[in-house]
């Protein structure tokens, strides 16, 4: 939504929101009147040319996002009602950079699940938006709003993004601050965009990031010559063949354009998934002491069975699994020390229908929950960043994410190959009326 | 070593020392059915092989900066 005023594009996407809300239902709750009054001051600064970095970018927060003066429930009964008094640091970048809040993005309650079941994916409507930051995906590809913000934990940002054909970036860990951020986990939580395009990326965490870096400066570069890693293990082992087609038609395509690609071998991930549940679930349940046990009527059986299992845990297993999590990140970093970034699916499957508990993969049936975690979690628990592009190549099929994982704080090296992902690869991008019918 | 499933009365006991009252009962039966799911999943974090972990990792937020 570039080229018109910010006043003419919330009017347009007043308009789309009223249109396709009620079969996407993608926000918490919107903000359109005071984001008018914001535009006709945002069309004023563009006017006697003080733009800013993203002006009269039109945006959504997860609802996990502290918002001065708007609701901010994590998407759970425990917090209905609750208005910060002041926002989250990341939202006041967004802000002060000239974005335009439009509203808060549907969670999976406290950010704990993987479909945000209330939400439907745009895309196709009988199928899971993915989660936690599933509003935050759902806006974007539903057509509202470029730009958005969510939160990864062990996935959040980038299975949505792949769910629902959009891009999303898991930063570095402690690159973006997290203050004014509900926690899920402490040592796992980073603050995220999910956008559009890999520039509108790259825009957003230029923002919203501690470093003064300008992460869009490499997006045209060629990539002759970029060492990309291509596991050999783990990440490729149960993986729908549509879906591994898609991935490897695409690091194809990028050899084509002169990348190296480099087979590595990266022991220990088949330890990332329990290392994940076993320090995410009591982090969890502390990180919940202000509200658990005095609210854990008001909590859904999922959320309160997770922080309960949490509380089985003893000191003894967390510790080791920090232990066990070290080892695996000297492994990764070992292994991949001569690649640029690595390349694996985002999901082993495209966006799974909203009445599966299962997704059938060629070793057989997965539950829902580690089959969309899976992949994504090996990146988190090292605090990697990574990052979900689109690379179906055919408008007739759901999306596939292609995850680009880089080393710590190599978002540019990230954004640049996923920037050639999206001029290779070209995603066809289906009408909205289309994917709305 | 291989841990082996709680009860529901042990689970209600351990949620007690970690400050989470449960009490016995239905609630109880369901959460340690639960973590029963979780039991290959953390019996594989107990029996990771020692020569494998570090003997310096300190368990920082950012675990790649460690040597």
């Amino acid at each position: 939504m570039t080229g018109i005023s910010a006043a003419a594009a919330v009017a347009r996407s007043e308009v789309s929101i009223k249109e396709r809300e009620p079969l996407v239902s993608a926000f918490a709750r919107t903000c359109l009147t005071r984001a008018m009054s914001e535009a006709g001051a945002s069309d004023d600064a563009v006017s006697i040319g003080r733009s800013r970095r993203l002006e009269g970018r039109l945006w959504a927060a997860k609802d996990l996002f502290d918002t001065a003066g708007i609701e901010t429930s994590a998407g759970s009964k425990v917090l209905e009602g609750r208005i910060p008094d002041t926002d989250a640091v990341a939202v006041d970048r967004m802000s002060r950079a000239g974005a335009i809040l439009i509203g808060k993005a549907r969670t999976h309650e406290f950010a704990f699940g993987v479909t945000t079941p209330e939400t439907n994916n745009p895309i196709d409507l009988d199928r899971v938006v993915g989660g936690s930051s599933g509003g935050s995906a759902a806006v974007v590809a539903a057509g509202y709003c470029d730009l958005s913000l969510g939160t990864d934990t062990l996935g959040s940002v980038r299975i949505p993004a792949a769910c629902c054909g959009v891009v999303g970036l898991r930063p570095t860990h402690g690159l973006v601050p997290v203050t004014g951020v509900v926690t899920m986990a402490w040592s796992f939580d980073a603050v995220g965009p999910i956008c559009r395009t890999v520039a509108d990326v790259a825009d957003v965490l230029s923002v919203i990031s501690d470093r003064a870096e300008d992460y869009a400066r490499d997006l045209a570069k060629d990539v002759a010559g970029v060492r990309i890693g291509v596991p050999t293990n783990y990440f490729f082992d149960n993986v729908d063949p549509e879906v591994e087609n898609a991935v490897r038609d695409s690091l194809s395509a990028l050899e084509e354009a002169g990348a190296v690609l480099v087979p590595v071998h990266i022991p220990l991930l088949e330890y990332a998934v329990a290392v994940a549940f076993a320090v995410n679930l009591p982090e969890s349940l502390d990180a919940h002491r202000e509200w658990y046990p005095a609210k854990a009527d008001m909590y859904s059986d999922e959320v309160r069975s997770y922080l309960e299992v949490g509380a089985l845990r003893p000191a003894r297993q967390y510790i080791r699994a920090q232990r066990i999590r070290a080892a695996i990140a000297r492994s990764w970093i070992e292994a991949t020390r001569h690649v640029d970034v690595v390349t694996a699916p985002t999901l082993p499957c495209v966006a799974p229908l909203s009445t599966d508990t299962v997704v059938a993969l060629p070793q057989g049936d997965v539950p829902v929950v580690p089959a969309l975690l899976g992949l994504n979690v090996p990146a988190s628990i090292i605090g990697l960043p990574a990052m979900s592009v689109p690379c179906q190549r055919s408008g007739d099929q759901m999306p596939v994410g292609l995850q680009i994982i880089g080393r710590h704080y190599g978002e540019s090296a990230v954004l640049h190959v996923g920037s050639a992902v999206e001029r290779l690869v070209a995603s066809p991008r289906l009408p909205l009326d289309c994917r709305l019918s | 070593m291989t841990s082996r499933e709680f009860t529901s009365e042990e689970v209600v006991v351990i949620a007690e020392s970690a400050g989470v009252h449960l009490p016995p009962g239905e609630r109880a039966e369901v959460i340690a059915a639960i973590d029963a799911t979780f039991r290959g999943m953390f019996d594989a974090i107990d029996d990771f092989p020692e020569s494998l972990l570090l003997l310096s990792a300190p368990p920082v937020a950012r675990y790649g900066e460690t040597s």
